[in-house]
This record gives C-alpha cells, structure tokens and sequence, in this order.
C-alpha cells in the first residue's frame, strides 16, 4: 500500500512537472506568435495609410535634358503624414536623382491632400518630348505605432 | 493518492484549455483588426471633368463626382497645359466639397492662362483631364 502510494506520488508529480514543461513552452512560444503577428499587423496597417498618386498632367511632364530636370508632382493621398525627404524615384527603369522638393501651397508638411513638387535627374539617359515612359514613385511615412509605412506606384507619362 | 492525480490533471488540462482560448481570441482579434485596416483602405474617388472652356481669362469648367467619396476642394488640384498644379479651393469658395454624384460649375479668375489648352484635375489618387473647347 505504501509502494502503491508513493509510486502515485511520483506519478502525480513527474506529471505535473511535464505539464509545468509544456506549458511554458507554449507560453514562451505563444508569445512569440503574438509578438510577430502584431508587428506584421503593424506594419500592414502602416503600409494600408500610406498613399501617393501624380497630380501633375502624366500627359505633359515637363522633362529638360541639358539641365537633366523631370518635373513631377506628387499629391499624398494616404492618411499619415509622408517624408519629403525620403523619395524613390525610378524613371524609365533608371533610379532617378531627386535634387530638389518643394511642398506646393505654403504647407510646410506634406500631410493628406497636400502636393509635393520634385525636381529629378534620371542619371545617364537620354529622353526627348513625346517620349512615354514609365515613372516608379516609393513614398515613405512617418512612423505609425513604431513602424513606418511604405507605398510605390507606376505611372506612364508623356514628356514635353 | 489516485484522487489526486485525477484533480491534478484536471488542473493542469484546464489551464491548457485555457491557454488556448487566449490564443484563439487574440488570433481572432488580429484577424478582426487586419479586417478592419482593409476596409479602412479607402477607394479613390471618380472625379470626372466633363468640359472646359476659357473666356477673357477666366476658365470655365464642369465637375461630377461619379464615385461614392466625398471630393474636397482642399484636395483637389488643378493642373493647366501640365504646369504647376493649383489648389481647388483657391479657386472656388462656394462649396467645400463635391459630394457623390454633385456637378459643379466652376470659374477659375486670375489663373494667367489666356489660351490654354488642357485641363487636368487631380483629387486623392483620382484623375481626369479634357481638352478646352
């Protein structure tokens, strides 16, 4: 009786001890399930307010090849507020130069709504007027619950 | 002693249970909230410009809003012979907004521009343009 009683004791404690085992495993695991959903949670959120689009005419971009200038606007369309200072531009399959930006009717932060203009060199190319040719514009925002946004668009365009 | 055991597993498969309760709700919360960022993802409005024209300096032109958004003139941009885009609400300060299925006529005065020849508007990601006539 007493064997029977302490080999039940072992039992019941072995058994809890596996149990204590898994269960933190699961936990610690768990957590890092929740962690990496959240961040990507986060970050398609972040990415969901971020927005841009051409505002100028892509029927007539104003390209000037001596001075290696293409004209762009482009208008935040997204929700988050956008870096003026962080801009991708790929012009005609060439990453593009951006040598100057100014932020269209006295706004001072490119928020929802407002138009950003870029001045922009496609290094080493050579295009003319009646040219169409495909603009990438990468946008980044500002940092949303630690993570910042990112959005790209294509445009076709027409030079003049 | 075997009572014990009983209780103890019961104890220990309950707080399993449980555990995986609280990884099913918050699962079914991340997919709530990965829902709820997809139907925050607003659509572009349908912003159409029907015609243009141009009289001693002043632009005349007809708007419709053919989606279902609300259109803000803060939001829109104007853009003449593809130059620098002009701001709607500089404009016009009759209305704020266009609003789903509105037409608008608007005169844009001191523009500059006395023989243009297209027009081109642009509103959160949606365009339009047209010739003047």
């Amino acid at each position: 009786m007493a064997d029977g009683g302490a080999s039940e004791l072992i039992m019941l404690i072995s058994g809890l001890l596996v149990a204590g085992i898994v269960t933190t495993l699961l936990v610690a695991s768990w957590g890092g399930l929740a962690n990496s959903v959240d961040t990507a949670q986060n970050q398609a959120e972040a990415n969901s307010k971020t927005k841009a689009a051409l505002a100028s005419d892509p029927m007539q971009v104003s390209w000037d090849q001596p001075s290696c200038n293409l004209s762009l606007h482009i208008q935040n369309t997204g929700t988050l507020e956008l870096f003026d200072g962080e801009i991708g531009i790929i012009a005609n399959g060439t990453a593009s130069t951006v040598n100057q930006t100014r932020l269209l009717g006295n706004s001072s932060v490119w928020t929802s709504g407002e138009v950003l203009e870029l001045q922009v060199c496609p290094l080493g190319i050579t295009m003319s007027a009646g040219q169409e040719i495909t603009v990438t514009v990468i946008v980044r925002s500002e940092h949303y619950q630690g993570i910042s946004g990112q959005y790209s668009f294509s445009e076709v365009i027409r030079l003049v | 002693m075997g009572g014990s055991v009983s209780i103890s597993a019961l104890i220990v498969g309950t707080a399993l249970l449980g555990i995986f309760a609280l990884a099913s709700l918050s699962l079914s919360n991340s997919a709530l909230s990965a829902s709820e960022v997809l139907e925050d993802s607003t659509e572009e409005p349908e912003i159409r410009l029907l015609n243009a024209s141009e009289s001693n300096g002043t632009i005349h032109l007809n708007l419709t809003n053919a989606g279902d958004e609300i259109i803000s003139f803060d939001q829109t941009w104007f853009s003449i012979d593809g130059t620098l885009p002009i701001r709607a609400s500089d404009y016009h300060n009759q209305s704020t907004v266009l609003f789903p299925g509105e037409t608008l006529h608007m005169q844009l005065t001191g523009t500059g521009f006395t023989t243009p020849t297209r027009l081109f508007v642009a509103s959160m990601g949606g365009q339009s343009g047209v010739s003047f006539s």
